[in-house]
């Protein structure tokens, strides 16, 4: 993208002002999207990004700019832009880049920019028959794919010279179904991952439609939710989303270095249930959320967060931890070179424990079980959140019972933690899209069913 | 090459491409953003930002291509990117370009107020707000950020059919995020201006809503469960009006994913509600004299009277429901989007709401409103935020609790609407909303 010379022009420059770090961020990126509405193609879209972005840091200072005109002369004006706000005195000193060596652990099998985009609107249009075809109550489905090229160069005046390659791939459906005077809609977005083209081969899609419409299908016959306080069991993959927003959020530097974290300097400290170990892994091979080096050039790790309920890490990233005193462990990443990078998730997993999901259930004499999960925040203040419920059942005399609709789970990360009281043995994963200061990033949430002793479920009953 | 000739070039490109019909829009921000922690400027940026977006059109259907890459070697790859996808659009999907021949009406969009900004000092401004908001209460135990924004926007719009527009506006703003804390309870208060009032350049003004908001949160309680009164605060039922723009969407009706489909001339809400959508409002945050189409925007009542007037139309849905377009497109494949939407005020005082309201809740802050909306059902459980109503008065915090209806039965189940009509910067506005009929869960 850029050549090393003048990255080091222009880490020099971003310098001259006595700044004590400087960073140059470029990336290349190329998105392709197709819509399938009904069956037809509806709309087709190509996205192509390309920007710089320049950082400097002074002690606990940051400023950043950034531009996407990348001629020699434009660049070096960002720099001085980037500098200007540091009034000191450079302090010459030799930057000498050097390649970072790290492993591409999610190599892609075949590039999706070589699959005709008219036989990826085939398969769409393949799967949109089949899924009218799976009731007569199918009033509309949609069916989407988009995949992403992007290209990072990542290099820093402590000689860091990093550059990647990230493909991603994902396929969301969605049917909406009626019935008399009632429409209900059901999806599925966990198709996906550090991908190419072998999508294709790795899922069913349509046996994941036909499920996409039996479970919109059933919400017509769903009753209300109740309200009130009561054992809630979590179902597993997306259910870890839960983990994510509840708690994982409240882990990232961005709101543990200024202290405003629950919690913030608890290392050590028992957080929750000894039956939690939670871990953010960005080396999984190939999953959504996956990186090989993160947008800071530091290559990835898996971190243990909590082990057996005692808090050990954090994710931190370059900035974060000068406040912290802690080395950055390769969780910085933003959206693109608009966004000042900052410590962030990537792949976020409560693992396995003992129980079976039929033992979870057994346990409970009532309660909701939220099978699937919908999408939730959390105000990192307060350690509140909420999430929808998108499918979900009451549980009767320790067996599921009726399906009931419009279920919210309200709470705090601090005080779901502890009362985790059964934590399954069906760890499994599914893609998500996490937003926040640093924009909007692809995240894998994952847990075995759990159960957590009691919450607040908000319906219309 | 500069931005003025890639443009230039990009156009010349799509003429040759054997597109029937082409579009290019370009558009230009910059930035300044300044964040204070602790006394001292923390994060500090400077940005400049482009972006071309290239629609054509080749019988009938329309493909796109946005490039945020200025690098003269991809002009080839934006031209032919378009052209791929308009050729992959199914059958039926005509969609069009505007000519710019409709007429234009001047409106007057909100900006900061003119020459106050350029003698303020942005630092000085940001430590003044820090130190009053410690200096408001000793339960103010963190500011946890103060942030100042100012940037400019320009839009250049035209097409083959003789279009041309172009626009630009300027924007600024403050805010502050601060921590209050009682024993074990912590809670926090956040106060946004956009400097086009005269109270938005009082620090004390600024530092006193944000400790006021965190500290009246304080040692709150759970509510009952069950049905009650709901009182929704004035900006925080804009969240809820919000949801107008995928309902009305006529793009959403023609994929049957809205129950306002069939509606037009029958009553969705109670008689008192009007919801107006005007791009012309006078200081309006989305004030605009075209859409994101080109197509001239106008002032339009959505519901009046309880009763449905119109769908938000772009030239593709207009096209296929056989009417005008509604000055609403978004600019991208027939998607719609509304202006200034706002609910009109009653003629009530807030305070003579609330007494008439006796016992319930007042709702002002609501989270997990993507998640928590179903549209097609109208089915929303949102997490939220607010105080009991006790003898009509406003008194306890509540703290975590759900507030769960159906949104096409709220609108007919709006008892009251009191006079103090208030904008978000998101362009939306409503007055505070006496709702009946909605479940809270809590204890």
């Amino acid at each position: 993208m850029l050549d090393k010379k003048l990255v080091a022009e222009i880490l020099d420059e971003a310098l001259s002002t006595g700044g004590d770090f400087a960073e140059v961020f470029a990336e290349d990126s190329k998105t392709k999207n197709l819509l399938v509405g009904n069956g037809k193609v509806e709309s087709a879209g190509t996205n192509l990004l390309r920007g710089v972005g320049i950082r400097v840091f002074k002690g606990m200072f940051q400023t950043y700019a950034y531009t996407n005109l990348l001629d020699r002369e434009n660049l070096l004006k960002t720099a001085d832009k980037a500098a200007a706000a540091i009034a000191g005195k450079s302090e010459k000193r030799i930057i000498d880049l050097v390649d970072v060596a790290f492993e591409d652990k999610h190599k892609i099998r075949k590039s999706p920019f070589e699959l005709e985009r008219s036989r990826e609107a085939e398969i769409y249009c393949g799967v949109a028959e089949h899924m009218a075809a799976a009731s007569s109550l199918v009033l509309r489905t949609d069916i989407s794919g988009a995949y992403k090229s992007r290209k990072i160069l990542v290099a820093n005046s402590d000689g860091v010279w990093a550059e990647d390659e990230q493909n991603r791939m994902r396929i969301v459906m969605s049917a909406v179904v009626g019935r008399d005077n009632l429409t209900e809609q059901a999806g599925e977005s966990n198709i996906g991952g550090l991908i190419g083209a072998e999508i294709f081969d790795l899922y069913n899609l349509e046996e994941i439609a036909e499920d996409v419409v039996r479970r919109a299908v059933n919400k017509l016959d769903a009753g209300d939710c109740p309200t009130g306080v009561m054992p809630v069991i979590i179902g597993n993959e997306f259910g870890g989303v839960i983990f994510h927003e509840a708690c994982g959020h409240s882990l990232e530097a961005t709101s543990v270095a200024p202290g405003t974290s629950e919690f913030s300097g608890k290392l050590g400290q028992r957080i929750a249930s000894e039956l939690v170990t939670a871990v953010d892994d960005a080396t999984i091979p190939n999953a959504w959320g996956s990186i090989n080096i993160d947008d800071e050039g530091t290559p990835t790790q898996r971190k243990v967060l909590i082990e057996n309920g005692v808090l050990k890490n954090y994710m931190v990233d370059k900035f974060g931890g000068r406040r912290m005193g802690m080395s950055s462990n390769g969780a910085s990443r933003r959206e693109n070179y608009k966004f000042i990078p900052t410590s962030r998730m990537s792949n976020t997993l409560i693992l396995n424990g003992k129980s079976t999901e039929e033992e979870i259930i057994a346990a409970t004499p009532h309660g909701l079980y939220a099978k699937k999960m919908g999408g939730g925040s959390v105000h990192p203040t307060t350690g509140e959140f909420n999430f929808s419920v998108d499918e979900a059942y009451l549980i009767e005399n320790g067996k599921i019972g009726t399906q009931v609709k419009g279920a919210k789970l309200v709470g705090h990360g601090a005080d779901i933690l502890p009362n985790i009281d059964m934590v399954g043995n069906n760890m499994a994963y599914a893609c998500g899209m996490c937003g926040s200061i640093s924009g909007s990033i692809p995240t894998t949430v994952g847990q075995p069913t759990i159960r957590v002793k009691e919450l607040t479920v908000g319906g219309q009953k | 090459m500069n931005v003025q000739k890639f443009v230039d070039a990009v156009y010349a490109e799509a003429q040759k491409s054997g597109a029937d019909e082409f579009q290019i829009e370009y558009a230009y921000a910059d930035r300044q953003r300044l964040e204070l922690f602790e006394g001292k400027i923390e994060k500090q940026s400077a940005t400049e930002d482009q972006s071309l977006s290239l629609a054509v059109k080749k019988d009938g259907k329309v493909g796109y291509c946005c490039s945020g890459n200025f690098d003269e070697a991809t002009i080839p790859e934006i031209v032919k990117s378009a052209m791929e996808n308009a050729r992959l659009i199914g059958e039926g999907e005509e969609n069009f370009f505007y000519d710019g021949k409709g007429e234009y009406v001047k409106a007057e969009s909100y900006r900061p107020l003119p020459g106050r900004l350029s003698a303020l000092n942005p630092v000085a401004f940001m430590q003044e707000i820090e130190k009053r908001a410690y200096a408001a209460d000793k339960r103010i135990t963190q500011v946890q950020k103060v942030v100042f924004s100012q940037g400019k926007n320009r839009r250049i719009m035209r097409n083959s059919l003789g279009l041309d527009l172009s626009r630009e506006d300027e924007s600024a703003g403050c805010s502050v995020m601060v921590t209050a804390e009682d024993g074990n309870c912590k809670e926090w208060g956040y106060k946004g201006v956009a400097f086009d009032k005269e109270e938005d350049f009082d620090a004390a003004f600024i530092a006193g809503k944000a400790t006021e908001d965190a500290l009246s949160r304080l040692n709150g309680i759970k509510p009952e469960s069950g049905m009650t009164e709901v009182v929704f605060e004035n900006k925080c039922f804009t969240d809820i009006l919000a949801f107008l723009e995928g309902i009305a969407s006529a793009l959403n009706i023609q994929k049957q994913k809205s129950q306002f489909a069939g509606k037009i001339g029958q009553l969705v809400a109670a008689p008192i509600v009007t919801i107006t959508d005007d791009s012309l409002l006078k200081g309006g945050y989305a004030t605009t004299s075209f859409d994101g189409e080109g197509v001239p925007t106008r002032k339009k009542d959505i519901i009046a009277g309880g009763v449905l007037q119109t769908y938000l139309h772009s030239l593709k849905t207009a096209h296929k429901d056989g009417v005008a377009p509604t000055g609403n497109g978004a600019g991208w494949n027939g998607a719609v989007e509304t202006m200034n939407l706002y609910l009109q005020p009653g003629n009530v005082s807030k305070q003579e709401l609330l007494e008439q309201v006796k016992d319930g809740v007042y709702i002002d802050r609501l989270n997990g409103l993507h998640a928590g909306f179903h549209m097609v059902s109208g089915d929303f459980s949102f997490g939220a935020r607010g105080y009991l109503i006790e003898g009509g008065k406003i008194t306890r915090p509540l703290v975590q609790f759900t507030v769960a209806g159906n949104y096409y039965q709220l609108l007919k189940d709006i008892k009251m609407i009191a006079d103090d009509l208030e904008f978000r910067t998101s362009g939306f506005g409503s007055p505070t909303v006496w709702v009946d009929g909605l479940t809270i869960g809590g204890k």
